[in-house]
């Protein structure tokens, strides 16, 4: 299954199978965030196209937050699948419409296989590596993220904010992106309900996707419509035909791709390796 | 509800027992397996289980930490693990995975499992799902408020473990994998790289600002919340650092141990006794602090910018080994410079802060006179006009 998440409404057009909504207040994921009135119509909508409405719920909660959450969950009950990263919300999802997602807590096959129960889909952290996904096999309970960038950082604090009130210097919405200052990389940092940093540039699966898991997720965040759409269609190709290699055509778009940690080893693993 | 649990971390063995010493009544240490800390001087089996007997012929308690997110190469020898912690007689373990979690409660069903602070839980609905598994501690996530901790408190029967001091997350913990991107060393399996206190910069709109970009956080120190936290019920006041020395563990312990214990005796704390609380914990920290979240989510005094500020903490000279009443000498083993004429503070577990003059310092091994005692672990003897005990702490006031 396909799933991209939708940054456009152009993005509809896209062949995916389903399409993953942020939402005001209760997303963490999507960058772009539609209110629930929107999100309503935009559900409508893809369900006209006998495709599949994914709600992005995966804020962390505080006990105050939940009855806000309760009463959207409540307007968005025909969204087929609500993906959660704060257990307060088993109690608001039905089993059926449940998708565990955390992009650091799934990462072994006996966690994964207390939570499958407890979900219809579950996400496999993207921090593993391409060995450990492997080990996985092909389980249909189970989504990876095939593209684009996740949050690797997740704060509570206004960091960019508190940070502008430090410098004097009035805080303005614009496209914030941090660099480390010995390192090239940008990594997107959004202050939106607590601030979150992105990976950064596009993470992708390429021809290792033959071996893993075909239920996947397009991150689309601050991509260009018709970059999403290129980018659909190449997976869409690769996952209707078999043929994993077109995948690595994804190089051939004008974007700055890597495949994460997914070829590498931890540091701290080759040194147990090493410690024997 | 019994009286409050003043729980401390311990990176090996002697800073385990020096918590206990000074006033903790439990600590808790990591493995060698399953346990964040990777640099920290983690504990054998054979460790641990010295450290058992040491805290329960004391009536005190020793958690292990297991709090890892495994992947599963880290699920070897688990279960000999567990029952290996079960008959040494450990009184809970500090858990992350749901997987080890089922497999603690299946094996070793009298070993108590507590929530690590890693799940970042910040709600009744969250602490109830646990409990459900099997959970009889949560750690709260930092990011929780007073406000929000108490509302907690009444609404769960499960026990409540809370951070009072020590270093701070910028991320919910658990949520943070910018070391695993940036150093490739992963956060949640031990090797955090504390990328969120490096310094970055700032992009607006594809352009570099001029300034350091920072989004560290500054320590946390709760000192003047303890009524509070004790008035709440919660179950355990937890100190954070299993990196940090056996004099820092020493001051900040006896700190809490006595506001704790003027709380219970006085039913209050005044103003006064707070600033000599504040001011002990201070010659000990040597990073800025705040109060976390306990008064709301942080503004900028929460932050840490223009990183690397060290505040110079009060010199910790010397550990003493024992007293010799006839000579009223102390044998003591250096931890820095001191000399003849310096003014020194001694207190310990049992001592309140006494203070002297250096006047006469003499080696151990050859019992000659010294100026300066300058080399580490040098042990020497020093006046000391009143008695001390082993583990007692020297510091020094003032050079001559």
């Amino acid at each position: 299954m396909l799933v991209v998440e939708l940054n456009d409404l152009k993005v509809l057009d896209t062949l995916a199978d389903g399409f993953l909504i942020g939402v005001e207040f209760i997303s963490s994921e999507c960058f772009k965030q539609y209110k629930l009135e929107q999100t309503i119509e935009i559900i409508n909508k893809i369900h006209e196209r006998g495709k599949l409405a994914f709600i992005d719920a995966t804020q962390i909660f505080h006990d105050q937050d939940l009855e806000q959450v309760k009463n959207i969950l409540t307007h968005l009950k025909d969204a087929d699948y609500i993906l959660y990263n704060d257990l307060a919300l088993i109690d608001l999802i039905d089993l059926e419409k449940r998708f565990y997602y955390s992009v650091t807590y799934i990462t072994n096959k006996q966690d994964f296989s207390i939570v499958e129960k407890e979900n219809a889909y579950t996400l496999l952290s993207p921090t593993l590596s391409f060995e450990e996904l492997v080990s996985f096999g092909e389980l249909d309970k189970a989504f990876l993220i095939g593209f684009g960038t996740f949050e690797i950082f997740h704060s509570r604090r206004p960091l960019i904010s508190n940070y502008m009130k430090y410098r004097n210097t009035e805080y303005e919405l614009a496209n914030y992106q941090v660099i480390e200052e010995f390192r090239s990389e940008k990594y997107p940092i959004v202050e939106n309900n607590g601030t979150k940093i992105y990976l950064n540039d596009y993470y992708y699966l390429g021809k290792e996707l033959e071996f893993l898991n075909k239920n996947i997720i397009l991150k689309t965040f601050d991509l260009k419509v018709e970059d999403v759409f290129r980018i659909v269609s190449i997976y869409s190709k690769a996952l209707k035909t078999k043929d994993f290699i077109v995948l690595e055509d994804l190089e051939k778009l004008p974007l700055k791709l890597h495949k994460g940690l997914l070829l590498e080893n931890s540091i701290l693993k080759k040194e147990v390796k090493a410690r024997g | 509800m019994g009286k409050v649990e003043l729980l401390a971390p311990a990176g090996n063995l002697g800073k385990a027992k020096i918590a206990l010493m000074y006033g903790a009544d439990a600590v808790y240490v990591g493995g060698k397996q399953f346990s964040l800390r990777a640099r920290a001087s983690n504990f054998s089996i054979t460790e641990i289980e010295e450290l058992v007997k040491f805290a329960h012929t004391r009536n005190k308690k020793v958690y292990v930490t297991m709090n890892i997110i495994p992947h599963d190469s880290d699920l070897n020898n688990l279960e000999t693990y567990l029952k290996d912690l079960e008959r040494i007689k450990v009184d809970a373990i500090i858990v992350s995975s749901l997987y080890i979690i089922r497999k603690a409660k299946e094996l070793v069903p009298n070993l108590e499992v507590h929530l690590s602070t890693q799940k970042s839980t910040t709600n009744v609905k969250t602490i109830n799902y646990y409990q459900n598994k099997g959970v009889s501690r949560v750690v709260l996530a930092r990011e929780v408020t007073l406000d929000e901790m108490k509302y907690i408190s009444q609404n769960t029967d499960v026990e409540l473990e809370v951070f009072i001091h020590g270093g701070m997350c910028s991320s919910y913990s658990g949520h943070c994998v910018l070391s695993n991107y940036m150093t490739n060393r992963d956060a949640n399996r031990g090797g955090c790289a504390h990328s969120c206190r490096w310094n970055y910069s700032l992009v607006k709109n594809g352009e570099i600002l001029p300034e350091n970009y920072n989004i560290g956080s500054k320590d946390m120190m709760a000192a003047r919340y303890i009524p509070q936290l004790i008035d709440m019920n919660v179950a355990s006041l937890k100190i954070e650092g299993r990196m940090k020395s056996a004099y820092y563990l020493a001051c900040v312990v006896r700190s809490y141990r006595m506001l704790i214990d003027e709380y219970y005796e006085k039913g209050k704390i005044t103003d006064e006794f707070f600033a000599f609380i504040i001011d002990e914990i201070k010659k000990a920290e040597n990073r800025e602090t705040s109060v976390g979240f306990y008064d709301g989510i942080p503004g900028v005094c929460g932050q840490l910018y223009d990183n690397r500020t060290e505040i110079p903490t009060q010199e910790y000279v010397a550990f003493v080994l024992e007293y010799n009443k006839d000579k009223q000498m102390a044998l003591v083993e250096q931890r820095n410079y001191l000399t003849v004429n310096d003014e020194i503070e001694v207190f310990g577990p049992n001592l309140k802060s006494q203070f002297i003059k250096v006047e006469q310092m003499l080696d151990f091994e050859t019992n000659q006179s010294l100026e300066v005692a300058r080399h580490p672990l040098q042990k020497f003897w020093i006046n000391m006009p009143f008695e001390v005990t082993y583990g007692d702490l020297i510091r020094l006031i003032k050079n001559k």
